[in-house]
């Protein structure tokens, strides 16, 4: 008969070590001071990038296109109270967003930049959910980051005019936090590859290389099953591990120069607009932090930029800011969050990829192909009628065709229906959807149980007993 | 040393990929799948250009002499009607390109209103030229619809009988000159055959100044792929909601017959028969019914996948046994044979799901237009 074994003590002893020596160790290392550069390098890219995608989006006629023209937006949960203003006031927001990227970007009142782009660029985002894309989750995850991290004592005129105390230097915290962030898009995303459709069956990038056989020189290799494969493979290899060789100074350089041929390559692709860009530009958080400086150095000895006073160099790290504690406890929130959020779908029944619930905010990146069917039949139960309508009756085309694959959006659609027919006087109007989805090219099936009113049907975060799982 | 080292480089990967692609075997590309179906769509503009050109000609048959309606040539305007209603529903399927930027469809077909054809039939002071009907008039005055009305009431003003079954639809005939009648449809069917010269030009000579449309298709073939699974897409739509859902008062709480297009000759399921045909040809390869078990598969199919490709087959053909089905004007059945064209609605719809779901996804289709970012094409 075994004999039970001292497991708690044991386990005591290794949480009090744990706490004794690994956490103080990890404290004290990120509290260690390390050369600004490349945090002041990042908060320039991000700024100048998202500033030119404020200016992309207005250029474009989105604010148009997809704020002002829809009749009605499909917000997200709890968030039916978040509507678009008028123009041209959207537009006002828009470029002020842009302006606050230019801020962020100069490092000139550096923290209202920041929490004005923030709170701007998630009205925008949450103001319908069908333009839901990861990289605008992961630019606003970045926002958030730089609101709390010191990344304008350096390279910023917050700085040069005294506005900070200028520091060329950074607790080594602040380096982590956003290697964490980036490395946690790159893992997540991975993970999310290690399906039997991406590695079994190269689905979907088979069906979307075949789509782009039109490409100079390679298009036709495109079309070939064992292309599809490869990249299908290759990509789930990058995805999950670049940050392990981006860690590694050895393969740094090279794993840097794959991660710019492989987003310049889903950029010529894919219309995947400035995501492609804020990753290559985000991931040179990985060198050593005087890469910047360094860079700097070359160009003016390679005369590539005109010599002036030589770069400064890190001096003695004598004025060092620090990370507030109110700061390092929401960093730590942040980091939960952001575990939870992509794992999040282990709680639902059946496949997030078919459910989507679970699907936000999980790094899921050009991961599945929905193509659906929908259409909605009405009953009025006091005159006994029922008719047929589709979701254009509410909705544009380009909101149908990103709304369709996703049940929660396909049932948020049914509440505009019965809030259409309520307010033509019929209170107690049901509707239920007729919908078909077609995942990765497959049959399609039946979505939504098409005996269900989805108009009496909350929206929660709760499992949605009336989405039908996906059969095999 | 250097550079040339990596210039030699260059070209051996640029030459590796080449032969690489050269050397791609497997099903056909886009590009040669794509010639193939714009070859069909050349052949059914140069049908309808050819049923075009005899509409005209039997119209100027019978109005030779306008005072006089011989029965004869009256069946034979009829049946070059027919044909020519027929040969244009058929290319509905490749309506992409040409016919979108000219809106040929408010030139050749367009939803006739009896109406209105009257009042400028009625109205002498507006003459009615072959410019005038091609510039200056509503779509709803012109083009076959229009002339499928001035046929029957020329016919019947004249003493005839009904060019369609006694069923279907017909409007008084108004009061009207037999010479006007017939510089009416001379007009209208001389309209209908510049725009099938016009279309049949730019599918096979030069689109807008540049290359024949059947080489357009090809060469943009993303573009290509897009038009024409989009064009079967809305179409099934038109067909399935717009007119037998709301005549059938399922897409809409009242059913509305009004809601068919359909002129005295009843031909709205022959239209619908047409345009499954089209789709066919676009879809399958232009093969005729019957002959899926043992055909070799062409069009689209050729870029999906196998089980798709023989469901896609299964549907055509029932959908199209379902079309045939049904007897009689259209309209008449809705009303008194409605279990049928349900039947018939229902076969449609179930290959409208499929185009609109699976062969979406396989092709990577974009529907309709959309520009902005994504990271998903859910």
């Amino acid at each position: 008969m075994p004999t039970a074994t001292p497991r708690p003590n044991a386990r005591r002893i290794i949480g009090s070590a744990f706490r004794a020596s690994l956490v103080p160790r990890l404290a004290t290392r990120a509290r260690r001071p390390v050369p600004a550069h490349s945090v002041a390098a990042f908060r320039i890219a991000f700024g100048a990038i998202t500033a030119f995608a404020a200016v992309r989006f207005l250029a474009n006629g989105w604010v148009e296109q997809l704020y002002l023209a829809p009749r009605a937006h499909l917000t997200y949960p709890g968030f039916g109270w978040v509507q678009p203003i008028p123009a041209p006031w959207l537009h006002f927001v828009v470029a002020a967003v842009g302006a606050a990227g230019v801020a962020i970007a100069l490092g000139w009142r550096y923290r209202l930049a920041c929490w004005s782009f923030l709170g701007g660029f998630a009205y925008l985002e949450a103001i319908d959910a069908t333009l839901y894309l990861n990289h605008y989750w992961f630019v606003s995850l970045c926002a958030l980051l730089l609101a709390l991290l010191p990344a304008h004592h350096h390279w910023s005129l917050d700085a040069r005019s005294g506005r900070v105390r200028r520091s060329a230097f950074v607790p080594a915290g602040v380096v982590w936090a956003l290697r964490v962030q980036v490395g946690i898009v790159y893992v997540f995303a991975g993970l999310a590859k290690l399906n039997a459709d991406w590695l079994g069956s190269a689905l979907p990038l088979r069906f979307w290389l075949a789509d782009r056989s039109d490409v100079w020189l390679i298009g036709p290799l495109l079309s070939e099953p064992w292309v599809a494969f490869a990249a299908s493979w290759g990509a789930a290899l990058f995805d999950c591990t670049i940050v392990l060789w981006l860690l590694w100074h050895r393969s740094r350089p090279w794993a840097y120069a794959v991660l710019v041929v492989f987003h310049v390559a889903t950029w010529m692709l894919f219309a995947i607009g400035v995501f492609p860009w804020v990753m290559i530009a985000a991931a040179l958080i990985f060198f050593p932090p005087t890469w910047p400086h360094r860079l700097l150095t070359r160009l003016r000895a390679t005369r590539l930029l005109p010599s002036g006073s030589p770069p400064q160099g890190p001096a003695a790290p004598a004025t060092c800011p620090q990370i507030s504690r109110v700061a390092l406890a929401a960093l730590a929130a942040l980091a939960v969050v952001q575990l939870a959020l992509p794992l999040r779908h282990w709680a639902y029944p059946g496949d997030v990829r078919w459910t989507e619930e679970g699907y936000w905010g999980a790094w899921r990146v050009m991961l599945t192909d929905k193509a659906a069917h929908v259409e909605f039949r009405v009953t009025d139960p006091v005159s006994g009628r029922q008719w047929q309508v589709g979701p254009e009756m509410v909705l544009t085309d380009w909101q149908v065709e990103r709304a369709g694959g996703n049940p929660d959006l396909i049932a948020a659609t049914a509440d505009l229906i019965a809030d259409h027919y309520r307010n033509l006087g019929m209170e107690r109007v049901q509707v239920y959807a007729d919908a078909w989805v077609s995942m990765n090219g497959q049959p399609a099936q039946r979505i939504i149980d098409p005996a269900v009113d989805l108009a009496a049907q909350p929206r929660t975060l709760t499992p949605a007993p009336w989405i039908v799982q996906r059969q095999d | 040393m250097r550079h040339t080292s990596k210039a030699v480089a260059a070209a051996a990967l640029a030459v590796t990929l080449a032969a690489a692609t050269a050397a791609c075997g497997g099903g056909p590309s886009r590009t040669e799948v794509l010639e193939a179906v714009g070859r069909d769509a050349a052949d059914a503009y140069q049908a309808f250009l050819t049923s075009a050109s005899e509409l005209d000609a039997a119209f100027a048959t019978l109005c030779a002499d306008s005072a006089v309606v011989n029965g004869a040539d009256v069946d034979e305007a009829v049946a070059a009607l027919v044909t020519a209603r027929a040969d244009w529903a058929y290319t509905a399927a490749m309506w992409t390109g040409p016919v979108t930027e000219h809106r040929s469809g408010a030139v050749v077909d367009w939803f006739p209103e009896a109406d209105e054809i009257a009042e400028l039939l009625t109205d002498e002071t507006r003459d009615l030229t072959t410019e005038r009907i091609g510039t200056r008039v509503g779509a709803d005055q012109r083009g076959l619809g229009a002339a499928e009305v001035l046929l029957d009431w020329h016919s019947r003003a004249a003493g005839g009988d009904r060019i369609g079954p006694p069923t279907s639809a017909g409007t008084p005939v108004p009061p009207s000159d037999p010479v006007r009648r017939c510089d009416y449809l001379q007009s209208v069917s001389a309209v209908v055959l510049d725009e099938a010269e016009l279309v049949h030009r730019n599918w096979t000579v030069a689109f807008e100044g540049g290359l024949p449309y059947t080489e357009t298709l090809y060469t943009d073939p993303k573009r290509g792929v897009d038009d024409l699974v989009n064009g079967s897409m809305y179409l099934l739509e038109a067909v399935t909601d717009l007119e037998l859902g709301r005549a059938l008062g399922v897409t809409s709480a009242e059913a509305d017959v009004e809601a068919l297009v359909e002129g005295p000759l009843g031909l709205g399921a022959s239209d619908m028969l047409a345009h499954l045909h089209g789709i066919r040809t676009v879809m399958i390869g232009n093969i005729s019914s019957g002959e899926s078990a043992a055909r070799e598969l062409r069009g689209l199919s050729l870029l999906l996948s196998d089980t798709l490709a023989e469901r896609l087959v299964i549907q055509i053909d029932a959908a199209e046994a379902a079309v045939l089905a049904i007897e009689g004007p259209l309209r008449v059945a809705v009303l008194y044979d409605p279990a049928t064209v349900l039947a018939a609605r229902a076969a449609l719809k179930e290959l409208q799901v499929t185009i609109s779901t699976e062969v979406v996804s396989q092709l990577g289709v974009t529907i309709g237009f959309s520009d902005a970012d994504g990271d998903t094409s859910a």
